[in-house]
């Protein structure tokens, strides 16, 4: 679709830093014109993509602003689907602002934050998703993140969730062709295969998703054990220095304490808890359900004791288990007996401390690269949000058929799920559409 | 003759008649111009109204006041329940009707209403003034003075009929079409287009084996239409199924390039859901059989109409494909198939009240703003009747929205969207379908057709009385606790049911899965239920057990009106609207959709449109303040 919007845009695309190069950018039916204002020499039809070395003068006061690079690009062939221009200038804060301010005074209009991406939604050259991967690769801080946002740039999420959509939109179908065509022998389909087929492809996207938080956020290594089994004391061992209170006493920590460190260039959030077990403690309450949460959430759980697993402990189904045994060097210890894979330590001593933490470490790296292998096709809460809220739908579309609810109900879910899918890519438009592109590119207020 | 009417309706047909009777209701002094012949509303497809998607538009014309309901039951003679087995949403009844008593008794009803005037001629020509409507000319009884004219010329402009080679000028067979009104209402700027239709051979009864066809009979707990009419007395009768096979195929297949649908000389297109049966043998070759429904025409009628053999083929070929059907081997065809080409205008000239945005005054409904089907027609004739009445009162239009009817959904296609082919309703057209059911039609509708003056006093209290007593019920059964004693399990035990846990309602009880509602009275002695008649229970039972799903779609319902509530100025200047093609601002400023709601649904508008449309609404003074920033 080409547009014409009636204002041209100007802004810089480069932060206003001393720098090899500064970039600005114009879009809108003017952009060649003010472009040319300011340069002597640019050809009457200047080639698209091609560039051209120019001196840059203010028309006016004819003083010389800089020698730069410049570039136009023809609509719809552009980022935002208008006709644009972009200007690679020295990058000297001083000379970006100075071109900027000129090409304003000749026409252009400052862009707000996020316009040029706006106008690309607006002229249909990318969908939401993709606007939101553009977002998301500019502030991506890790080179997996920026693999993800890429994927959402170069439209493969999208493409994802509309081949999923389309499928939906298949089995309705046919459910509308059972509903309204009652008398017509239509040959009939398993319409229940047909869902389970992609509620199993979809919950794999799902599990990776969760998968990939889990550990983009740092592997959570949570300690537990009984009342007193030297949890912090074993903590204050790993991150290597005093942050909690040690006593000889049970129940001596009672919040969950954490502490981010990197190891093996891994983040990895170290976690301590409240004992698991009933102490005369008046808070004892929240301290278990504290610690159960912990535990819950736990990528690798490191459980202090005797070598045992207590069997009332409620784990995630990611979380990996590392039995260690305490004070190995009190001679009572010894004398019990440990299953093979248990670590003998001693947190007070040291001993055994680096065989652990290299244990923690395996298993870390482990789930680090299970979980970037190939990065996850959902990107972001918001996406997984939907497409959990889809899973659930199609769950619940499988549930009213297998228990011969009329079949006008798992439409309703399947319809709910493709207008989720719509809103998602922006391709059905609704009030929250509309207010996901006014919180994106800063409109109207 | 110059007279003088409030309101002239063009056509006698399933819509004419509604457009008519509900502006004569309202008060207005009406003509209908019909050409002498068949009769009023009479019935040219097959002798059946009703149907999925059909029965919620002819209950909802019933809410409304609309007369289809209560004469198709006067005309029955036999009813089935569609979709029984499915949920309460897409159910429906159908029913066959005598061809001959149908019109015979719309005339009665139709001739019964005072301010009525009958008219049989010819309207040849609209007569504008000032850019609107001023008049007709008719063919023999001269000008005619009125300022609002409803057209409701179903197939009749321009119609050509088909058989085989043999092209006839003709709106129906045996029927003169009409000449002239589709060039007068081009020449007012109106886009006139061309479809297509087509209808089966008759047969004689007497000779049919239907020994050797399933037979199916009248289902005497269906019910009836109408709320408020006399209901059906006349005797019933059944309808037979029979097949096509290879046989008859190969009548078709053998030369099928040379048939009228496929050889260039048909050039409307024709609705796929009811498509011809050259059409289906052609398209669906591995299909090695089609349905064929053998309808009676009437109570003593000698003639059945064979539903699902529409055709065009040639006299010998219809002949050939009759005879190698099943039961249909002596078959005598008493008519010939035919189809028939005829224009329509494009509904997308209309506003949502049915007037055409270019001639003031002018107002168009059924077959000729490209709808198939009675109802489809009735519905939209009420509609343009109620609305031609209102602005003659100087009142604001009727606009029923697609969370409201299936009538809403209908208009809403047709101008927001358009054809391209005959239009159809299906129960799969309604995003809030659980919502618009047949049983709810009236608590759904008939306020507002009273407050518009199309639905009488006497018919308004008896729904609102019905409405009471269905309340009353649900209140009683949420009011009414059982507790988990030893008897009371020991009985649901009996039935089948789990037993009781908690004090609870009977309300909670009902909506047990597999829970029988006679169980009420016959364990807990609860009477509610039988103190409604059967529909007024089933209306319960379906508000009681779905009321989760219910009130989820209200809840959708909400969110669909919130872009539906923002309205868009009827000045306002598209061109002013930054982001925005040529093409969709061209689009916008013909259409001129008052919704942002309608404009997202405009074919050709993109969700990119809606948002900078949507954008310019919440912020108009930003974007004139780019212009300025521009000079």
């Amino acid at each position: 679709m080409r547009t014409s919007t009636n204002d041209t845009i100007v802004a810089p695309a480069t932060p206003l830093q001393v720098s090899a190069i500064g970039v600005i950018r114009l879009s809108g039916p003017d952009s060649l014109a003010i472009l040319r204002r300011i340069c002597s020499d640019l050809p009457e039809r200047p080639v698209a993509r091609r560039m051209y070395l120019q001196w840059l003068r203010e028309p006016h006061r004819g003083e010389t602003l800089d020698q730069a690079q410049v570039v136009t690009y023809k609509a719809p062939h552009s980022y935002t689907g208008e006709d644009m221009a972009e200007i690679f200038l020295h990058g000297s804060p001083v000379v970006v602002r100075r071109v900027t301010d000129t090409l304003i005074a000749l026409g252009g209009r400052y862009a707000r934050p996020g316009e040029f991406s706006e106008r690309a939604v607006l002229n249909g050259k990318m969908d939401l998703i993709q606007a939101e991967g553009v977002n998301d690769l500019i502030e991506a801080v890790s080179p997996q993140a920026a693999n993800q946002a890429l994927l959402a740039v170069a439209g493969k999420i999208s493409q994802y969730v509309v081949a999923l959509q389309d499928k939906i939109m298949n089995i309705l179908a046919e459910l509308y062709a059972i509903l309204d065509f009652p008398e017509d022998d239509i040959e009939p389909v398993d319409i229940t295969a047909g869902l389970e087929r992609l509620i199993r492809t979809l919950s794999q996207e799902l599990e990776r998703f969760r998968h990939t938080m889990l550990v983009k956020n740092g592997v959570q290594v949570v300690i537990a054990g009984p009342p007193n089994a030297g949890k912090s004391t074993l903590f204050n061992r790993l991150i290597g220095h005093k942050r909690t209170i040690i006593a000889d006493l049970p129940g001596t920590t009672r919040d969950v304490i954490e502490e981010r460190v990197m190891w093996g260039g891994i983040p990895i959030i170290l976690k301590d808890t409240g004992g698991i077990g009933v102490t005369e403690d008046v808070l004892n309450d929240q301290v278990q359900q504290a610690t159960n949460d912990a535990i819950r959430a736990a990528d690798i759980l490191v459980l202090l004791g005797d070598g045992r697993y207590p069997e009332d402990i409620d784990v995630g189904p990611q979380a990996r288990k590392i039995m260690v045994v305490n004070k190995a060097d009190l001679p009572g210890t010894l004398a019990q007996s440990f299953p093979d894979d248990a670590i003998l330590i001693s947190a007070s001593s040291g001993q055994g401390l680096e065989h652990l933490k290299s244990r923690i470490l395996k298993h870390a790296n482990e789930l680090y690269n299970l979980a970037f292998h190939r990065p996850p096709i959902i990107a972001g809460y918001r996406q997984y949000e939907v497409m959990l809220r889809v899973y659930d739908r199609l769950n619940r579309a499988v549930e009213l058929l297998s228990h011969g609810e009329p079949e006008e109900l798992s439409t309703l879910e399947l319809e709910a799920a493709v207008t989720d899918i719509g809103e998602l890519t922006g391709a059905q438009i609704s009030e929250e559409v509309l207010s996901r592109i006014f919180d994106r590119f800063c409109i109207g207020k | 003759m110059t007279k003088q009417y409030d309101i002239l309706v063009v056509g006698g047909g399933h819509a004419g008649v509604e457009a008519a009777m509900a502006a004569a209701r309202m008060g207005m002094d009406t003509a209908l111009v019909t050409l002498p012949g068949p009769g009023l509303g009479s019935m040219p497809c097959n002798p059946s109204i009703g149907g999925i998607g059909k029965t919620h538009l002819v209950k909802e014309v019933d809410a409304l006041g609309g007369v289809i309901a209560r004469v198709a039951d006067m005309a029955a003679i036999q009813y089935r329940v569609l979709n029984q087995s499915k949920g309460p949403a897409v159910r429906a009844l159908r029913a066959q009707c005598d061809r001959a008593l149908y019109p015979a008794r719309m005339h009665d009803v139709v001739t019964s209403h005072n301010g009525l005037h009958l008219v049989y001629d010819e309207v040849v020509a609209i007569i504008t003034q000032d850019g609107r409507v001023a008049g007709v000319r008719l063919r023999e009884q001269g000008e005619v003075v009125v300022p609002r004219v409803i057209v409701t010329a179903g197939t009749f402009m321009q119609g050509k009929l088909h058989i085989g080679t043999r092209q006839i000028l003709g709106g129906r067979i045996d029927m003169p079409r009409s000449e002239g009104l589709s060039g007068s209402l081009a020449a007012s700027g109106l886009k006139v287009l061309r479809f297509k239709t087509g209808t089966p051979p008759r047969l004689l009864a007497s000779s049919i084996d239907y020994a050797r066809m399933e037979e199916q009979p009248n289902d005497p707990d269906a019910g009836h239409f109408s709320l408020f009419g006399p209901g059906s007395d006349l005797p019933k009768r059944s309808c037979h199924i029979t097949y096509t096979n290879q046989a008859a195929h190969k009548v078709i297949l053998d030369d099928w390039r040379s048939l009228p649908l496929f050889s260039g000389q048909i050039q409307g297109r024709g609705p796929r859901y009811c498509p011809s049966i050259e059409d289906k043998v052609v398209r669906f070759r591995h299909k090695d059989r089609h349905q064929v429904f053998i309808e009676p025409e009437g109570i003593d009628s000698p003639i059945v109409y064979p539903n699902g053999l529409a055709t065009s083929i040639p006299e010998e070929l219809q002949e050939r494909m009759v005879h190698a059907i099943r039961g249909l081997e002596d078959a005598v065809i008493t008519r010939w198939g035919y189809a028939v080409e005829y224009d329509y205008v494009d509904p997308t000239e209309l506003g949502h009240d049915l007037q055409s945005r270019k001639v003031p005054g002018l107002y168009l409904a059924g077959q000729v703003i490209g709808t198939t089907g009675y109802e489809e027609a009735a519905a939209l004739g009420l509609m343009a009747g109620i609305n031609a009445a209102l602005a003659a009162q100087g009142r604001a239009p009727f606009v029923l929205g697609r969370d409201q009817a299936y009538i809403g959904i209908l208009v809403d296609d047709l101008v927001t969207r358009g054809v391209t082919e005959p239009y159809r309703m299906f129960t799969s057209r309604a995003e809030f379908r659980l919502h618009l059911r047949t049983d709810n039609a009236y608590e759904r509708l008939s306020r507002a057709g009273y407050s518009v003056g199309s639905l009488d006093t006497q018919s308004f209290l008896q729904v609102q009385s019905r409405t009471r007593r269905i309340n009353t019920v649900v209140t009683a059964l949420e009011n009414t606790r059982v507790k988990p004693d030893q008897e009371t399990n020991e009985n649901l035990k009996r039935h089948g049911q789990p037993a009781l846990r908690n004090v609870t309602t009977m309300k909670e009880l009902l909506k047990r899965r597999d829970f029988d509602p006679d169980l009420l009275f016959d364990v807990f002695g609860f009477d509610g239920l039988k103190r409604l008649c059967k529909e007024e229970a089933q209306t319960l039972l379906i508000r009681v057990r779905y009321e989760g799903y219910l009130l989820r779609q209200q809840r959708e319902i909400e969110r669909f009106r919130r872009l539906e509530a923002v309205r868009i100025p009827s000045g306002i200047d598209y061109f002013r609207i930054p982001g925005l093609s040529t093409e969709v601002r061209e689009k916008l400023m013909s259409r001129r959709p008052a919704t942002l709601g309608q404009a997202s649904r405009m074919e050709g508008i993109t969700p990119a449109a809606v948002a900078a449309l949507f954008v310019f609404l919440k912020n108009p003074s930003k974007s004139t303040g780019q212009v300025q920033n521009n000079c």
